[in-house]
């Protein structure tokens, strides 16, 4: 598809990749140099070239309009290693080995060692042995690894009391492979990488790595062995900077090195990310970013990603598979747990689909339609929630001139919207676009300076607290769950006081919370950190609009979280619509706004646009304008 | 360095404070042998002797007055992670607005209300100490526990200038202390031949009243969600800044209490030495119950064992008396190094790389 205007300077084209992918999410995005002038005429802000192209193309630069690639893999050599190997001194001239921590190169010759000797890579300086030690690691091992699995886990089990989470599983990886792990919440995906990655220790089986049988007794000895894992809740300090947490885990390095490696990586792969900001100024994007960049540091042979693309946009989805693709290139295996189906089409070469701690099928995610991965996830398929006609009537949510300075985020400026009886409005946006900082003004956790900024049903509610707001009929769901809008360590029953302490309805509410929204829990009253993400959410949503709320807030629904509970969610949400609420969604799910929103505005550095009907705007202009070009630029360019 | 355990036992988090004691124990064995005492006759002379007679038993609940009331105070305080360590200061403070009442109080007014008042004058003493730190964290970000602390040095001084100064008694002969207290402001005995008082009431009182407010109010619900999750707390419509108020208000109110409860039933006078040390063993106390009222009633019963075993040592045994707090600084140790070995354990970590 190439969309040209012969009167313009400018054309802009862009294609979808074979595998017909839906219309919401861009393969590549060619932007001709002209575009800058553009962008520079008609934003209001000022826009740093880079960092719009980097979030249009995804990789940090652009390719000229002519060179129609419908993926963004570009085979690169690979890269030069970027551990430093404490130097240990001998005498005479050894092998080139990299800097596999030596424990890991002895036990386990790696990939990464000899994809560096073929390309004949020379260190800078040559990092030789103890004496000491076993002269295996002294001679390049065999070229054996083509065939043999890098990874090979072999009816591993585990339980968790009466519950086995994992059921006498096995998997193959080899180097160079993109498998993903599939299946709903609960599934035991991830009591399955915990396990690889040294967290929890299987109760029977064996893991291999490189054909020999390993105890990976910590996530730190995992990691010597070369493997890294992006959680979905990121492990990492609030209250240091990027570069301070990064340190934690690479004791070796000083904090210059840190720094400056953390603008490399991110220069190289387009996860731009400035090393001293503190990670509790940073959105959920944006703290992902920092860790594959901690992976990526440490030079993985395997890589585990759990639910990586479920904050992120299309755009940044993509350049997270362009430095996926490129790192398998380079040799790394990517063992890729998600629920997002289209990612895993687009992404892997193979799949291992699980279901109530079982493998249930294994599959090329190619040869699958969505459907079909679906199927087997669930065992029957979903059922897509449509949009339902809806009565819209009057505004019962008004914001008017919502301006908020910033305190160690992004500022809000001069946020204006309505969203009307009936109505689901969908706010999109790129991470860290001040999407937290709306939440925030809008649950009350900010009080505001005048009260008439909002109105709830023409009240005026800007200087209430939450408490006020909610007995004036609103209701809140922020993105994060532990911590945020549930309290791990408290029971759900104490979870639903939270949100209903000031309005109060029955004890029983928890109860009644898990019937109607089939929240999947052992126990009668268990603590809300014993839920899955899915079960958690669906408790976090029913909670709220068991509130029966005229105005409902939510962040991010359905982030991380599975298909089915994701399914659930989003008829909640219309079904509530379709009683006459007003429900504001944010959300950097462009998928989830398309399915149950009526209108939508882009969040863009603290500026909303201007809302525009989700039947006749594309993904493509929300994109424009989540790369902060604004509609007027976006007419002129087409 | 630490490692965070993937699952603590909760068999293990209930039994922290009986590991704790008994490890305390097998401490004092040693520390008694190092001594050259007979550490079997030291022990029991700590542990036993304490509970043995009428008497014993009457002053091991004597001590634990003061330390229940200021203890479950701490209990709520912690709960909400607002880390209140003056209340020696609040205690203090309490014990010279009952004081004041008591001793400023008109010779022919009626004496029935003069107790109350003096308790309720201390309640509220405690309260504007407590007060203190609450408002300069709100206004200005001050930490509480530094705040707190100073605070406690300036109730001691302040203490010490009345009683040498504006409040000496007149007949004294110069030593600093104020006269004794009227008859009305004394409190009543609760059983004759000890000096067991009517502040055990108060303190059961108390602690009920705490653990029903802590487990069965909204407001409860919020301290504790606070101490949990802050940012869920002020999601919920808590305010940090209300709650933190809250906090200090009750704890130093109860601190102030206890100040006034020593002051009306075992001192009965002002003196520069009103035993201000209850408000940091009360620190034990709050954690040894788990931070929660009645087990804090619990624990000011183990503490206050330290307390007499102490005294019956340094009696019978010539021992020091600062065992006893060596004794008490043990248990604290213990206690908070098994609460974190339930929830950590300990790696040894060589860096990798480097043989």
């Amino acid at each position: 598809m190439e969309i040209e205007k012969p009167h313009s300077a400018v054309s802009i084209s862009y294609s979808l990749s074979p595998q017909e992918r839906p219309a919401s999410r861009f393969e590549t995005f060619q932007i001709p140099p002209a575009f800058h002038a553009i962008s520079a005429r008609y934003a209001p802000t000022p826009i740093r070239p880079s960092r719009l192209l980097a979030s249009l193309t995804g990789v940090g630069r652009f390719r000229p309009a002519d060179s129609r690639r419908t993926t963004s893999i570009r085979p690169r050599p690979p890269r030069p290693p970027v551990r430093q190997a404490p130097p240990v001194m001998t005498s005479g001239p050894m092998p080139v080995v990299t800097a596999i921590p030596l424990a890991a190169a002895v036990s386990t010759p790696s990939v990464a060692v000899k994809a560096d000797l073929q390309s004949g890579v020379s260190l800078s300086e040559p990092v030789s042995m103890k004496p000491d030690l076993p002269s295996v690691a002294k001679t390049p091992p065999p070229e054996n690894t083509a065939s043999a699995p890098l990874l090979s886990v072999r009816g591993v089990s585990k339980s968790f009391g009466p519950v086995r989470a994992v059921d006498a599983v096995s998997l193959d990886l080899r180097s160079g492979e993109k498998h993903a792990l599939l299946g709903e919440n609960g599934a035991g995906k991830s009591t399955l990488v915990k396990m690889i990655y040294g967290v929890l220790q299987p109760d029977s089986g064996t893991i291999s790595l490189d054909g020999r049988a390993l105890r990976i007794d910590s996530p730190s000895m995992a990691r010597r062995q070369g493997i890294g894992m992006v959680f979905q809740h990121f492990s990492t300090f609030e209250a240091l900077s990027v570069a301070e947490n990064l340190a934690v885990v690479l004791p070796d390095r000083s904090l210059r090195d840190i720094r400056r490696d953390v603008k490399r990586i991110g220069g190289e792969y387009g996860l731009g990310i400035e090393p001293d900001r503190r990670l509790v100024d940073l959105s959920a994007g944006e703290r992902q970013r920092v860790e594959i960049i901690r992976c990526l540091l440490q030079n993985p042979r395997l890589l585990i990603m759990d639910e990586p693309t479920s904050v992120l946009t299309p755009q940044e989805a993509e350049a997270l598979f362009v430095v996926l693709n490129r790192l398998a290139g380079e040799g790394c295996a990517i063992l890729y747990i998600s629920h997002r189906l289209e990612d895993v089409r687009a992404l892997c070469t193979s799949a291992t689909v699980m279901r109530r701690g079982k493998v249930v099928a294994t599959c090329d995610p190619r040869e699958q339609t969505a459907a079909s991965l679906a199927k087997m996830m669930i065992g029957s398929t979903v059922e897509h929630p449509r949009k339902q006609a809806a009565y819209i009537g009057k505004p019962l949510l008004e914001v008017s001139d919502l301006s908020v300075p910033s305190t160690n985020g992004m500022a809000l400026d001069g946020i204006t919207f309505a969203a009307r009886k009936g109505e689901i409005l969908g706010i999109a946006g790129v991470a860290g676009e001040g999407q937290s900082e709306l939440f925030a003004a809008l649950s009350g956790e900010r009080i505001l300076r005048r009260n008439d900024t909002i109105r709830v049903d023409g009240r005026a509610v800007g200087k209430f607290d939450s408490t006020r707001r909610r007995r004036a009929g609103m209701a809140f769901a922020p993105e994060r769950r532990i911590g945020h809008s549930a309290i791990g360590d408290m029971r759900l029953s104490e979870n639903f006081r939270l949100t209903h302490n000031a309005t109060g309805i029955g004890r029983n509410g928890a109860q009644q919370i898990r019937e109607d929204f089939d929240v999947r829990a052992e126990g009668r009253d268990p603590f809300a950190s014993a839920l899955s993400g899915g079960n958690l959410q669906k408790f976090v949503i029913g909670r709220e609009i068991m509130r029966d709320p005229a105005v409902l807030i939510v962040e991010q629904p359905t982030w991380g979280v599975d298909a089915g509970a994701a399914a659930t969610i989003h008829e909640a949400l219309m079904a509530l619509s379709a009683k006459g609420a007003a429900i504001v969604v944010i959300s950097q799910d462009l998928d989830e706004i398309f399915a149950i929103c009526d209108r939508v505005a882009v969040l863009h550095r603290g500026r909303l646009s201007e809302p525009q009907v989700t039947g006749t705007v594309t993904a493509e202009a929300l994109g424009l304008l989540m790369g902060g070009v604004e509609p007027t630029a976006l007419a002129e360019a087409i | 360095m630490l490692e965070r355990r993937v699952a603590p036992s909760p068999v293990l988090a209930i039994l922290s404070p009986i590991i704790a004691v008994v490890l305390t124990i097998l401490a004092g064995f040693a520390l008694f042998a190092a001594l050259g005492k007979d550490p079997v006759k030291a022990m029991e002379i700590y542990f036993l002797s304490p509970f043995a007679d009428a008497y014993n038993r009457s002053e091991l609940l004597v001590k634990a007055i003061p330390l229940a009331l200021i203890g479950s105070g701490l209990a709520i305080c912690f709960r909400a992670g607002v880390f209140n360590i003056g209340a020696p200061g609040q205690y203090t403070l309490g014990a010279i607005f009952a004081g004041g009442v008591a001793l400023h109080a008109p010779e022919n007014a009626a004496m029935i209300w003069l107790l109350p008042l003096c308790l309720a004058a201390g309640f509220v003493g405690g309260m504007l100490w407590g007060w203190i730190p609450a408002i300069l964290r709100n206004l200005a970000g001050a930490n509480v526990i530094l705040v707190s602390l100073m605070l406690t040095y300036v109730a001691a001084l302040l203490l010490d200038w009345l009683v040498r100064g504006p409040w000496a008694d007149p007949l004294g002969r110069g030593f600093p202390k104020t006269a004794t207290f009227p008859d009305g402001a004394l409190m009543p005995n609760l059983l004759a031949g000890t000096r067991l008082h009517w502040g055990l009431v108060l303190a059961v009182i108390a602690a009920l009243a705490l653990a029903w407010m802590l487990f069965r109010t909204r407001r409860g619900f919020g301290i504790r969600a606070m101490g949990l999750a802050p940012k869920a707390a002020a999601f919920g419509g808590f305010s940090e800044a209300k709650t933190v108020t809250y906090v200090l208000l009750v704890s130093g109110g109860l601190a102030g209490l206890a100040g006034a409860v020593e002051a009306t039933a075992t001192i009965q006078q002002l003196q520069p030495d009103i035993a201000a040390g209850y408000g940091f063993a009360a620190i034990i106390v709050a954690f040894l119950g788990r931070l929660n009222p009645i087990g804090a009633l619990i624990a000011a019963l183990a503490l206050a064992v330290t307390y007499i075993g102490g005294e019956n040592a340094q009696i019978l045994l010539k021992l020091p008396k600062n065992a006893a707090f060596v004794f008490q600084g043990m248990l604290l140790f213990f206690l908070l190094a098994c609460d974190t070995l339930i929830h950590y354990r300990i790696r040894l970590y060589r860096r990798a790389g480097i043989a």
